[in-house]
């Protein structure tokens, strides 16, 4: 149960945005922005180091909701792609550059301060831009706010792997506020 | 100097804001309505020194300093009591009364 009284039965971030829409307005109009806005980064990229800093931060809800959702935008053939940066980004089946701005994405789980000039410089060499690594960056630190948003309030969690699916096929849609109940 | 090229000089989050205006809208009106929002029984004073707070802990020299500065400014305090809080703020001798933060210590 959710350490405040959030909407029952409503999963994660959704009851938390649902009980201060305030709040919840801004936080999916950035994830709307930097997970679905224009970029050089795919939608699926952008899910999966999403998906991969709330693995880090052991943030249950928000690793299966935007791994399902990166599984979805990825298409059913190379859906196992998600499961295998989850299990180890270094050798997963993605580009060297996607890879690289994993690394940043790791980093800035750990603290801001880790990211070296080295890990951007290797980065920039597989041909990320500035704007990827400023972006990668961003989705990192808020995912690491959303993750610790999420489980500071002991927000609601499915336990059932299935739940996500369908949630996964939503998001890959768009962020949009959740009417009120 | 940044690990990106900002094309602006400006300090801290205000250059990264001005480099992604796009990013920059959200997470600005986030911080508005968080910290400054007056229909909120935390004060502004409170609200920034829980931002001060974390920005320590993650050792932020930027947003903790910004933060601190604000929450000295509501609190119309001094920077050693705003230092003192974080480093320690269960400390009695860092609060009023009437502080959200309950003291613990015996000090």
């Amino acid at each position: 149960m959710a350490h405040i009284n959030v909407p029952e039965g409503v999963p994660g971030i959704r009851s938390l945005v649902m009980f201060r829409p305030e709040t919840g307005k801004h936080l999916y109009e950035l994830a709307q922005v930097l997970l679905r806005g224009e970029s050089t980064l795919s939608e699926a990229e952008r899910e999966l180091i999403a998906a991969h800093v709330s693995s880090r931060n052991d943030c249950f809800f928000c690793m299966s909701s935007h791994a399902a959702a990166a599984r979805c935008l990825y298409g059913e053939e190379d859906a196992l792609i998600v499961d295998e940066v989850l299990h180890n980004p270094a050798t997963a089946p993605v580009s060297d550059k996607l890879k690289a701005l994993l690394n940043i994405a790791g980093k800035v789980q750990i603290l801001g301060k880790e990211v070296t000039p080295n890990d951007v410089a290797a980065a920039k060499a597989e041909g990320a831009t500035d704007r990827e690594i400023h972006d990668t960056v961003l989705i990192s630190a808020a995912f690491c706010m959303f993750n610790r948003y999420v489980d500071g309030l002991a927000s609601f969690t499915p336990p059932d792997p299935e739940t996500y699916v369908e949630m996964g096929k939503r998001m890959a849609a768009g962020y949009k506020l959740p009417n009120q109940q | 100097m940044a690990h990106i090229n900002l094309e602006n000089e400006l300090p801290g989050i205000r250059g990264l804001m001005a480099y992604r205006p796009e990013t920059e809208a959200p997470l600005n009106a986030l911080a508005e309505i968080l910290l400054r929002d007056d229909n909120n029984t935390l004060s502004r004073g409170e609200r920034e020194l829980i931002g001060a707070y974390v920005s320590y802990l993650n050792d932020c020299f930027f947003c903790q300093n910004v933060h601190g500065a604000m929450a000295q400014h509501y609190y119309q305090s001094d920077m050693p009591f705003i230092d003192s809080i974080k480093k320690d703020f269960r400390c009695r001798k860092s609060f009023g009364i009437n502080s959200i933060f309950r003291p613990s210590c015996h000090c």
